[in-house]
């Protein structure tokens, strides 16, 4: 009974991190879709480091993407960006569209292409 | 031995099931009134709205309880969430609309609770309110502005430990390197 539990339980996750693969790969065949031809994580990280004007996606999620970090101005914790910490990350599309939108025109003062949200996001998906 | 006729048995069946309905919807009742009474009131806590609300505007902040502002300042808030106090907050038009009916449902009335002397339009800071300057000016500034771990008043979970249920008691104050608050 437990034996049988443990391998639904094995076979659901593995089931989600299949999902989670999906996610990514289905955003990368849109950004595709617009015209991208490949992408390349070493932008993903400069894009994620950069400065810009002050303004960095680093200033609140910390350096490291396996850490938590804090809201520059309300001092709310945000939990790590890295999947291998926090399997929740990139798994729902709609809030990977909502939140480069609000972080690429608060940090980059316009939204990003398709181009850099690409290459975030296979840089991202390995950490 | 007591003999029963087969109407008696069907007869205390009937006031059985009769009575475990009455029972059933004195729970359900109670329920909806816990529900009701909750610490954002109106429309229920665990609407699909006030859920939304929660999940969307507490991912960057506490999710202010919706009776500290009035229906005018939700609304100016909800129509300027591309500049939200210098941040971007912009959510979809059906995000933003279910957020307001929430918001709205749930607003403070002008003049009562922490709307008390409110004076001035509709402010769009909770810490600008008349009632909120009162309760907290006696807290020196080192105490929030100069104290790293609070920042500023708008960080209400930073001190009132149950502010995330919506509760700002005295009691439960501690303010981070100052410990309880006495006054």
């Amino acid at each position: 009974m437990w034996a049988s539990r443990w391998l639904l339980a094995g076979l659901l996750s593995s089931l989600a991190i299949t999902a989670n693969a999906g996610v990514v790969d289905q955003k990368l065949d849109q950004y595709r879709a617009q015209g991208v031809d490949s992408f390349n994580p070493e932008a993903g990280y400069e894009l994620w480091r950069s400065d810009n004007n002050g303004r960095s996606c680093t200033q609140c999620h910390g350096a490291n993407p396996s850490s938590v970090g804090k809201h520059a101005k309300t001092g709310k914790a945000i939990k790590p960006m890295a999947p291998s910490i926090n399997p929740k990350r990139l798994t729902d599309s709609k809030k990977i569209d909502k939140w480069f939108l609000r972080n690429c025109k608060w940090t980059l003062k316009r939204e990003c292409t398709a181009q850099e949200k690409g290459d975030f996001l296979v840089w991202l998906r390995e950490q | 031995m007591v003999k029963l006729s087969m109407k008696k048995v069907v007869g205390y069946i009937r006031w059985g099931v009769a009575g475990g309905f009455l029972v059933a919807a004195w729970g359900l009742g109670l329920t909806g009134v816990s529900i009701a009474s909750g610490s954002y009131g109106g429309r229920s806590d665990n609407s699909a709205e006030a859920v939304l609300y929660r999940d969307e505007c507490g991912a960057c902040h506490l999710a202010y309880p919706a009776r500290m502002l009035p229906v005018d300042s939700w609304t100016e808030i909800m129509a300027t969430l591309e500049e939200h106090f210098d941040e971007n907050a912009e959510v979809s038009d059906e995000t933003a609309m279910m957020i307001s009916a929430y918001l709205t449902d749930n607003a403070g009335k002008p003049g009562r609770g922490m709307l008390k002397r409110m004076k001035r339009d509709a402010p769009l800071r909770i810490t600008e309110l008349p009632y909120f300057v009162h309760e907290h000016d006696d807290v020196p500034g080192r105490m929030v502005s100069d104290n790293e771990e609070v920042g500023s008043f708008s960080n209400c979970s930073a001190c009132h430990q149950r502010a995330e249920s919506g509760d700002f008691d005295e009691d439960s104050v501690r303010i981070p390197g100052y410990g309880r608050w006495d006054d």
